[in-house]
């Protein structure tokens, strides 16, 4: 008689969806208080720039224009202020925790030996997989959420407040920035194990912010905002809300993101894990 | 069905081989060594076992499940791999509460395994010292009481004393009824407690014997010293004799009654017959 493995009661893929969360907590937590700490810093000086930013007055209205087409940042508005203290902290510096934690999810296992281990448990490729991936979003979403909150309550403590709604329209572009940058370094890490390591998810990251300075600078290669995520997160949304968001290249991102999934988890399904 | 069943497996790293041509099968009850020199493909052929690598061609199972594609038969399994596998960030605890979990059965064994092997399951793994977390990944394999348990270097850092009891363990989980398959290079763990070897040497099978019957080839290991006389050995049966002077040793495979009319017809004032040891054979197969 065939042998029929009876179906375990338990929900394996709870059990480890708290099991990779808990691995890769400490880190989660670094980086959210960090970049939450510095971007309430930067709204908690913005009073101290006053003087500055009535200097900004004095500059001619079509160079005014020109940089805030730019950079999306107003420097007379908090929310401007925001916008292009953001960049390198919370897009880059954010971006790069997405990625790190996109090749980790799937290489901390391989890098630290623990992948015979968890890979004999009872449990399929597949739900080891969607774990991983399910923390992937979850960590991205609270990382954003607590910034964002954070930084809510510095620009009501230091500022004057702002508009909710495009303050998270603005957060959620930055929330799908980082998860399209989070998806395509784990799929790549599911298809090429430790090949696709840190070195790689950086690379990817500013390799593309690159390009997107580029694209500011040079009429000719506007093209590459259909290459750059960073393309898609206008600090105009900040201030004029959803009718700044540029949804065909988010659609394109979108795109590309599940491309990626689909390519990292086939692959995933051939791989060796030991 | 058989727990372990291997078929013309064939797995290749690329131009490197894994495996060539690997057939075997582990019955139920069965404490099977599985040996081989380095490279032979042993660690190959269980991790395809255990479906942690796709092979090339050929097929495995485990109670007729490729475990390849379904995953869930491994609540079947304990294994212990020869690395020291566990999470390092966690206590052996949190890593013993894991694998209770995702096997449906309770932590009730983990406290005597734990004493029988003398190990602290409170403290973190990436503390413990290389035969600590050897300990550690073992209790992790047994605490479940699994059907089959496959063991890819187990004593590795073990001392002699904690040795001698993971192997009283094993016995004790074989006497339940537990299949056993054991890799290791430690020839002595394999003769004292393996009813069959199956041996591997670059990628294939070169034998699968019951070792009952390979006592039975290898019968005696005698030494004897004569009085008096220096001449040749001369004994049917008798193989790599070695004379030195008066002093003869050599392996005995054939009529005991036909060794005894020997020796007894022969000046001896000191003699020792012994249980040829295995190892002796399993190294054949080594060179």
């Amino acid at each position: 008689m065939k042998y029929v493995p009876q179906k375990i009661n338990k929900n394996p893929f709870k059990i480890l969806f708290k099991n990779e969360f808990k691995q890769h907590l400490k880190s989660f937590i670094w980086w959210t208080v960090i970049i939450s700490v510095v971007m309430f810093s930067f709204i908690a000086l913005y009073p101290l720039m006053a003087d500055m930013i009535n200097l900004m007055n004095a500059v001619p209205s079509e160079m005014m224009d020109a940089m805030i087409a730019i950079t999306g940042g107003d420097l007379t508005t908090i929310t401007g202020y925001y916008v292009m203290e953001s960049t390198e902290t919370l897009l880059i510096a954010g971006s790069i925790f997405a990625g790190l934690l996109g090749v980790s999810l799937i290489n901390k296992d391989f890098n630290g030996g623990s992948s015979e281990f968890l890979y004999a448990l009872p449990a399929s490729k597949g739900e080891i997989w969607r774990s991983k991936l399910t923390v992937l979003f979850t960590q991205i979403f609270l990382f954003n959420l607590i910034v964002s909150l954070t930084s809510l309550a510095g620009m009501y403590i230091f500022g004057s407040g702002v508009n909710i709604g495009s303050y998270f329209a603005y957060f959620g572009l930055v929330f799908i920035l980082q998860l399209e940058f989070a998806i395509v370094c784990f799929s790549l890490a599911s298809a090429f194990k430790t090949k696709a390591n840190a070195g790689v998810a950086m690379a990817i990251i500013f390799i593309s912010f690159i390009l997107n300075i580029i694209r500011n600078i040079i009429t000719e290669a506007s093209f590459i905002k259909y290459i750059s995520p960073f393309a898609y997160v206008s600090g105009l949304v900040m201030t004029n809300g959803l009718s700044e968001v540029n949804f065909v290249l988010l659609a394109i991102g979108a795109g590309i993101s599940i491309v990626a999934l689909l390519f990292g988890r086939i692959k995933y399904s051939y791989i060796d894990v030991a | 069905m058989f727990p372990i069943e291997v078929i013309n497996l064939k797995k290749m790293y690329g131009n490197t081989i894994g495996t060539l041509d690997v057939s075997f099968n582990v019955h139920e009850g069965e404490i099977v060594g599985f040996i081989g020199p380095n490279g032979a493909g042993k660690s190959t052929t269980i991790k395809a076992i255990l479906g942690l690598i796709k092979p090339t061609s050929g097929k495995t199972t485990i109670f007729g499940v490729d475990a390849f594609k379904n995953g869930d038969i491994k609540k079947e399994v304990g294994y212990v791999p020869s690395s020291n596998a566990l999470y390092e960030n966690m206590t052996a605890i949190d890593n013993f509460k894991l694998v209770a979990k995702l096997k449906g059965r309770g932590m009730e064994r983990v406290k005597d395994l734990a004493t029988r092997l003398d190990f602290n399951v409170s403290r973190r793994v990436k503390e413990l010292s290389f035969g600590n977390k050897k300990k550690a990944i073992i209790i992790a394999a047994l605490m479940s009481s699994p059907k089959l348990i496959i063991l890819d270097e187990p004593t590795s850092g073990l001392d002699p004393i904690i040795q001698q009891a993971f192997f009283d363990i094993l016995r004790e989980e074989n006497a339940r009824g537990a299949t056993i398959l054991l890799s290791s290079h430690i020839l002595s763990e394999v003769q004292k407690i393996c009813n069959k070897i199956v041996v591997i040497k670059q990628g294939k099978i070169l034998t699968v014997e019951q070792m009952d019957t390979l006592r039975a080839k290898h019968l005696k290991e005698i030494t004897f010293e004569t009085n008096y006389s220096t001449s040749p050995l001369l004994l049917n049966g008798a193989s790599n004799i070695v004379q030195q002077g008066k002093l003869y040793s050599f392996e005995y495979n054939g009529e005991i009654k036909k060794l005894m009319d020997y020796l007894s017809a022969t000046d001896i004032f000191n003699i020792t017959i012994s249980d040829c040891e295995l190892e002796k054979v399993f190294m054949h197969y080594y060179e």
